[in-house]
Formats: structure tokens, C-alpha cells, sequence
């Protein structure tokens, strides 16, 4: 069976990754609003598992892409309670501001 | 960005993954950051911004990152298969197989885990009554 | 009657059990009854092993009750080893166990702590028996260990008394210093003969020539055991101070049974100590030393239990000579009839201490003949015993180590002729104060004299009865009765050196000691009761020599400045200087430190979450950074 790899190389979906996670990495830095925060948390988890599907296939073993099924319920339930979390927040200090999340220190 | 990756895992023919992909990215994930967006009620004057010094940082910092990942990638020299494997993993019959037999344990886990974030959800979420 | 070997031992130690748990939920004569009833049974058991043993065709037997340990080729069995030697020791520890636990369900009546005392007895009674049946030497230490621990339970029974408990604790640690040869002793053993059961140690010893080196080492490490357990120079101060513990655990532990258990072990280890003249030689001049050291500071002893406490040390000192000359039989005929006339001593003493309301000193006693007329008596019997007045026991175990003593060599035989002068002296000179003269104790105490019950008084007539019939196991050849005792003991001793002293000599020495004893028992009756009043030097603090003797030639003083103050300095400077002032300092001082750290340290907890995730980012750079350089 004629893989797609050979049609597009590995290469590109490693830069593709790199560059995914890292716009993760500057939203994060850049932004002061939880929820978009949030978001891209999940697009650097997303990242990483383009880049694991995509070594799987190329060395046509199932358990990266195993362990992206288990990245994918993780990052489900961390959304769930984060969100939760955050709504909470939201209602007792009317804000997701997260320079005002600042309560826990020395 | 996210048809971004279903696009990327659709062309990589892994049917499973994107199959997943869609239904728990599209189907709770996003439904759920709608929800919160409802809930939280957000706007203009509600989205603050950092200091230009932090911005100028942090696209220096994000900037370094880049650099570093991709001349990781490129150092690690040629440790790639010359030939791209002709197994078939992508499919729904070898993910499952894998799932029950080897992987059947933490398979068996996650669905404890799940089951724990969502009763934390609605514990956290629940008004206080008290 | 095999079959219950192995319940003699047991039965001690179930009596233990038994008092221990229900302890005061007994009645309170149960105990007693229990503990009594316990020892026996074992006796009895004692005696169908003795007559097995007797009897023609009789080959040493032994009894392994399981594997106790088992590690690379060292392999020891729980084992009992029934031979003569043996089976004669059991009778004498379950005999005269079995009388003085009789004796203290009189003795300790109005004690309240009934149960404690009787199943410490009781256990004492147990490894008594684990120490003289064990089949190897493992056992052996077993119970030579678990004799000590009772000797200390038993010394600090009344253990609010301070004074006690440092007796108890002086007893232990001393013992503690020879055990700790003992237990080097029976390493070097198994170093040489891969083995520690006595049979087959004993048949490679044989292979051995005479003075060995490592027979030698061996002797010499096992002996200065038998100088902690028996009480002999230099380690010997913790017996007088044992005195601390009530009269039959005296009379029991520290005359009749354990401290023999070192004459016991060179007894049972005659093979190694025969192929060893160097350490018999040491063995003799220590034992003599101790013979005579003792006998002179018990002529000035003025607490009844302290006169017979040294004189338990000298004639303990009279063994350790008969078997440092090589008479192995001689020394454990002594160690029998000693058992017989120095519990018959300590009980008597413990029923004048009874019947004088706790009163020890003999300056306070007197004229007590006709108040306690069967204590006095068998209290004569004893000391005419212990002086050697034929035919008491004591006569003919005495005369026959001074044979034997006289074969080897001159100077330890009058050496040990003076000694047994000076014991007679002293006996007598206690025997005199206590029971004729002037009644000096206070006016409660004369009204208040009786005579013991009859628990007390029947254990004190069967003892002076073996002290008077006890002799007559072991006669001299000149009598033309055979020396049962020798006979008996012929298969376990290897190389006895005691041979048959002439007959003039015999003679000579039998009719000496009877003018030499009649001439101190007159002497003695005109210092003490005669003049009707104490002897001056014994009431006032004397000067001189008798000072010197009163105070014990100060050895107790000695040990202190040389050995537990220098001691007390070192852990004092140790206990200030290294221990509070250095070790105490750095642990103390790592919490403040740490403190100090973290006070400094928690400002980089802002709760800027935006920082985190900085420095977080950053962190990852740095990580990624180094993997590169690395790699």
C-alpha cells in the first residue's frame, strides 16, 4: 500500500508541528484571558500528536497512535475540570483575567 | 487550526485518529470552551493586554523556542527509516487490537480518569450551597 | 523415660508462663505451689534419668528437639545431651532448686510480688537446665546468658531500692565481661573444628598435641566466661553485692547453682583444658588467688549474707584449683557437696534474717540458739560442713582437692591449707556471734524472735542431711569404700590427673585438719563468746590490716577510679563537648538554616501566572539548549 509519507515527506509535518506549538507558545505568553490560554494548551497537545500519528506511520508501529488516543482523554478531562474551574473563578471574581489570579503566593 | 490537523491526519490516513479527532475535538472540546465563552460573557473591554516589554519578551522568548526546536530537528541528524513502513496501523481493526490486548489496562484507566473529571467538573462547578 | 527428657526443661519454663500471665489473678499461695510443683516434677524426672543412666549398658544419648540454626555449613541443633555429668548436674539443680522454692513460699509470705519472684525462679530453674543439658555449645550459652538475665531480674527483685538495682546492674555487666569471652571461645571453636556439639568438638580436640596455641586460646577465652559466671578474680565483685536479692535467690543462684556453672563448663570441656597445661596453670594460680583473697576478707565481713557471699567466692576459688591441677571429678564433688552445705548455709542465714525482722548485721544478733533451736542446728551442721569436720560432706570433697592440690604442687597446697584455716575461722566466728554470747539486737527484735515455719525449716533438714550423707559418694581410698562419684564420672572425664595420694599423706591430712579445726573452733569460742562481749575491733572502725579487710582491700574503690571514672569522664566530655556542642549543634542548626533559605526563596512565588509561564518557557529553551549541546 502506497503510503502518503512518500507523497509528502516527514519533514513537513515536523515543521508543521514545530510551527503549531510554537504559536501555542507565544498565545500562551502573549494573552491574559484564561479561556484563550486554554486553547492553546490544547493546540500544542495537538501538536504533539500530529507529530506522533505521523511517526507512527512512518514506522508503521500502533502505539503512537495509541498514545495519542490517551493524549486525547487526558486533554478531554483537563479541559472539563479546567473549565470548571475557570467558571467558578469567573463567578466569584468576575473576571478571567489571569494577573488577577494572583491570590496564591508567598 | 484544528481543520488544519484533521486535514493533516486525513492525509496521513490515519483513519482512527482523525475519526477521534473530530468527534472529541468538535464534539466536547470545543462545545465546552463555547459553553464557558457563553457563560463568561467576554468583550472588548474585558480582554486586557499585556505591556509592550512583556509582548517584546515573550515574541523573543517564543522566537528562541522556534530556533531551538528546529535546529533540534535538524541536528538530530538522519535517524529516520530510509523507507516508509508499509504496515498498516492506521486503521480501526490493528488501533483495537492494540487497545485490548497490550494497551488494555491504561485503556481501562483513562476511562476511571474520565469518570473522576467529570464528577470533579460537577462537583467544582455546582453553586455553593452552603 | 526418654521419652520425657525433654520435659524437664519445660516444665520450669511452663510454671514461668503460667505465674507470669495469670500472676496476680492466682491465689495468693498458688504461685508458690505452681513454681514448687513445676521443679518437681523435673526432679523426678531427674531421678528415672539418673537411674537410666546408671545402669551398665548405658552409652550418652542424645535428644534433638529441632534444626535451630542452620547457615552455610554452620548447623546447630537444639539438642540435649544426657551422659553423667549431665544427668548428676540435673539432680543437683532440680534437687536443691526444688528445696529452695519450698523455702520461699515461707520465706516470702508477707511479700506482696508472690508471682513475679516465683517465675523468675522458675525461669532461672529453666536455663539452669538449657545450660547443663545443652549438647553443643550454642545451647550451652543459651542458657548461660538466661541464668544471668534471672540472676539480675532475681538481685533487683525489690527494685524500688536503688542500691539493688546497681547490684543487679554490677551483676549483669560483670558477667556481660566474661561472657564475652565465653562467646569469643565458642567462635575460635567452630573456627577450628567447624562444629560447636560437645561429642564431636571433643574427638577432634584429640587429634590436637598438647599446648596447642589454639587449644590454649581456646581454654584461656572459655575460662574468663567461667570467671565472670563464678565470681573469681578480678571479675568476682559482683557476687558479695548480689547479696542485694532475697536470701534463697542467695542461697539458689549465688551459692548452690549458677555461679558453679563456669566449673560446670571446664568440667564438660575437660578435653580441651586437659590438652592445655598453660591454661590449667592459670586456671589453679587464679582459682588460689581467688581461694585465699577471699577468705581473708570474709574473716572481717560483719553482714551474715556478706560472710557467706565471700565465702562462696573462695570456695568457688577451691574448684577452679582442683581443676586447674586436672582432678575434673574432684572439682564437681565439690561443686555438689558446695551445693548442699552453702544453700543449707543461705537458708539458715535467711531464717535468722526472718526471725530478726531483716536485721544482717551479726553485731546485732546473738544467744539466737535457743530461740531457733532447728536452724541453729542445721546451721552447725552446715558450717562443721564447710569447715571439713569428717564426716560431713565438705570433709571429704575438701581433703581430696587438697590431695590432689598436694600432688601437683607444694606452694598451692599450703596456700590452700591456710585458706581452708581461714575459712574455718571465719565460719566459726560467724556461727559464734549469731548463735551463743549476748543477745545485742534491739528490744522489738527480741520479742519479736521465732523460729521459721515449716517450709522453712523442712528444706534446711534435708539439706543438712545431704550436707552430712553427701560426702560419703566420693571416700578416700583409705576408708575402703569405693569413690562412687569417680567411678560414675570415669566415661566423661578423658585424663584425670587426681591419682591415689599415699596413704601416710591421707593420714596425715585427716588427722592435721581435725587437731587444726579443733584448735580454731576453741580459739574462736574464747574471742567471741567467752569474753561475753564483741571484740573490740569489731565494734569500733578498726586500723591496720582488719580495716584493710573490712573494706574489702578497696577493690571496689579501685575498680571505681581506675575503670568507671575515667569512664564517667570520658562520656561527660563526650556527652557535652562532641555531643551537644558539635553533633547536637549541626542537626539543630539545620532547621533554622533551612528556614532561612526558604524565607528567602518563597519571594519568587508571586502568583503571576503569566511569570510561571515565562520562566516555565524558558526553562524549556534551556533544556532544549543543553540536549543540543550535549548531543
Amino acid at each position: 500500500m502506497n503510503s502518503i509519507l512518500s507523497v509528502v515527506p516527514i519533514e513537513y509535518y515536523l515543521g508543521l508541528s514545530v510551527i503549531l506549538f510554537t504559536i501555542g507558545v507565544m498565545g500562551v505568553l502573549f494573552r491574559r484571558n484564561a479561556i484563550i490560554v486554554f486553547m492553546c494548551i490544547e493546540l500544542m497537545l495537538n501538536a504533539v500528536n500530529l507529530l506522533l500519528t505521523a511517526f507512527s506511520t512512518l514506522h508503521g508501529e500502533a502505539g503512537g497512535q495509541v498514545m495519542v488516543f490517551f493524549i486525547m482523554a487526558v486533554a478531554a478531562a483537563e479541559v472539563a475540570v479546567g473549565l470548571a474551574i475557570l467558571v467558578m473563578i469567573y463567578n466569584n471574581l468576575r473576571t478571567v483575567d489571569i494577573k488577577e489570579m494572583n491570590k496564591l503566593k508567598w | 487550526m484544528l481543520l488544519h490537523n484533521w486535514g493533516s491526519l486525513f492525509i496521513a490516513e490515519c483513519s482512527i485518529s482523525f475519526a477521534v479527532h473530530i468527534i472529541v475535538y468538535a464534539g466536547a472540546i470545543m462545545v465546552l470552551f463555547l459553553f464557558t465563552l457563553m457563560f463568561i460573557n467576554l468583550n472588548k473591554e474585558l480582554e486586557p493586554h499585556k505591556t509592550n516589554l512583556v509582548k517584546v519578551a515573550a515574541t523573543i522568548v517564543a522566537g528562541t523556542l522556534l530556533l531551538v526546536m528546529v535546529s533540534t530537528v535538524t541536528n538530530t541528524g538522519n535517524v529516520l527509516p530510509s523507507q516508509v513502513s508499509q504496515n498498516d496501523v492506521g486503521t480501526v481493526a490493528v488501533l483495537g487490537k492494540k487497545l485490548y490486548s497490550d494497551y488494555v489496562l491504561p485503556f481501562e484507566l483513562t476511562s476511571i480518569l474520565l469518570l473522576a473529571a467529570m464528577v470533579g467538573a460537577v462537583m467544582i462547578g455546582k453553586k455553593n450551597t452552603d | 523415660m526418654h521419652q520425657f527428657i525433654w520435659l524437664i526443661p519445660i516444665l520450669p519454663l511452663v510454671g514461668f508462663i503460667l505465674i507470669g500471665i495469670l500472676n496476680k489473678r492466682l491465689p495468693i499461695q498458688w504461685s508458690g505451689g505452681i513454681a514448687s510443683a513445676a521443679v518437681f516434677l523435673s526432679f523426678l524426672i531427674s531421678l528415672g534419668v539418673f537411674k537410666e543412666v546408671q545402669m551398665e549398658n548405658f552409652v550418652p544419648e542424645r535428644i534433638v528437639l529441632f534444626n535451630w540454626i542452620s547457615a552455610g555449613n554452620l548447623n546447630i541443633d537444639f539438642a540435649f545431651l544426657i551422659d553423667q555429668l549431665s544427668a548428676i548436674m540435673l539432680l543437683v539443680v532440680t534437687g536443691v532448686g526444688f528445696l529452695i522454692h519450698i523455702y520461699s513460699i515461707g520465706y516470702m509470705h508477707h511479700e506482696t510480688d508472690h508471682p513475679r519472684f516465683f517465675s523468675y525462679l522458675n525461669l532461672f530453674i529453666f536455663f539452669m537446665l538449657l545450660l547443663v543439658m545443652g549438647s553443643n555449645y550454642i545451647v550451652m550459652f543459651a542458657g548461660w546468658e538466661g541464668v544471668g538475665l534471672c540472676s539480675y531480674l532475681l538481685i533487683g527483685f525489690w527494685f524500688k531500692n536503688t542500691e539493688y538495682n546497681n547490684a543487679a546492674k554490677k551483676a549483669f555487666i560483670m558477667n556481660r565481661i566474661g561472657d564475652l569471652g565465653f562467646l569469643l571461645g565458642v567462635f575460635l571453636i567452630f573456627m577450628t573444628f567447624g562444629t560447636v556439639s560437645f561429642k564431636e568438638v571433643f574427638e577432634g580436640a584429640k587429634q590436637f598435641s598438647s599446648n596447642d596455641p589454639t587449644i590454649t586460646a581456646i581454654c584461656i577465652l572459655l575460662f574468663i566466661g567461667a570467671i565472670g559466671k563464678s565470681a573469681q578474680l578480678p571479675l568476682y565483685t559482683w557476687l558479695p553485692d548480689a547479696m542485694a536479692g532475697p536470701t534463697p535467690v542467695s542461697a539458689l543462684i549465688h551459692a548452690a547453682t549458677m555461679v558453679t556453672a563456669g566449673i560446670y563448663m571446664v568440667v564438660r570441656s575437660n578435653v580441651l583444658f586437659a590438652l592445655s597445661p598453660y591454661a590449667s596453670e592459670i586456671i589453679a594460680i587464679v582459682g588460689l588467688a581467688t581461694a585465699f583473697f577471699a577468705a581473708t576478707i570474709g574473716l572481717k565481713q560483719n553482714d551474715i549474707k556478706k560472710v557467706l557471699a565471700y565465702s562462696t567466692v573462695s570456695q568457688l576459688g577451691y574448684m577452679f584449683v582442683a581443676l586447674g591441677v586436672g582432678a575434673y571429678d574432684t572439682a564437681l564433688f565439690h561443686v555438689i557437696t558446695h551445693a548442699f552445705f552453702k544453700a543449707l548455709l543461705f537458708l539458715g542465714a535467711g531464717s535468722v534474717i526472718h526471725a530478726m525482722s531483716g536485721e544482717q548485721d551479726i553485731r546485732r544478733m546473738g544467744a539466737l540458739k535457743g530461740k531457733l533451736p532447728i536452724t541453729h542446728l542445721t546451721f552447725l551442721i552446715g558450717t562443721l560442713a564447710i569447715a571439713g569436720i569428717p564426716p560431713l560432706a565438705g570433709f571429704f570433697s575438701k581433703d581430696e582437692i587438697l590431695a590432689v592440690a598436694h600432688e601437683h604442687s607444694l606452694p598451692i597446697f599450703t596456700l590452700l591449707s591456710i585458706t581452708s584455716v581461714l575459712t574455718a575461722v571465719y565460719m566459726f566466728r560467724l556461727y559464734w556471734l549469731v548463735f551463743y554470747g549476748n543477745f545485742r539486737g534491739t528490744e522489738h527484735q527480741r520479742t519479736h524472735l521465732h523460729e521459721s515455719p515449716y517450709s522453712m525449716t523442712i528444706p534446711l533438714m534435708v539439706l543438712a542431711i545431704l550436707s552430712t550423707v553427701g560426702g560419703f559418694i566420693g571416700m578416700p581410698e583409705i576408708f575402703h569404700a569405693p569413690h562412687l562419684l569417680k567411678e560414675f564420672l570415669q566415661p566423661i572425664i578423658w585424663k584425670s590427673a587426681a591419682q591415689h595420694p599415699s596413704h601416710t599423706f591421707e593420714y596425715a591430712l585427716i588427722s592435721v585438719s581435725i587437731v587444726a579445726l579443733i584448735i580454731i573452733v576453741y580459739a574462736t569460742y574464747h574471742t567471741y563468746v567467752k569474753r561475753g562481749q564483741l571484740p573490740e575491733e569489731d565494734q569500733d572502725i578498726p586500723a591496720g590490716l582488719p580495716k584493710l579487710l573490712t573494706n574489702k582491700y578497696y577493690v571496689d574503690e579501685i575498680y571505681n577510679t581506675l575503670i568507671t571514672r575515667p569512664l564517667d569522664y570520658m562520656s561527660g566530655f563526650f556527652s557535652t563537648y562532641i555531643e551537644k556542642g558539635f553533633i547536637d549543634k549541626i542537626v539543630n542548626g539545620t532547621g533554622p538554616a533551612l528556614q532561612g533559605l526558604s524565607g528567602v526563596l518563597r519571594f519568587a512565588q508571586t502568583g503571576n501566572i503569566g511569570g510561571y509561564v515565562f520562566s516555565m518557557v524558558v526553562g524549556i529553551i534551556a533544556i532544549l539548549l543543553l540536549t543540543l549541546i550535549v548531543y
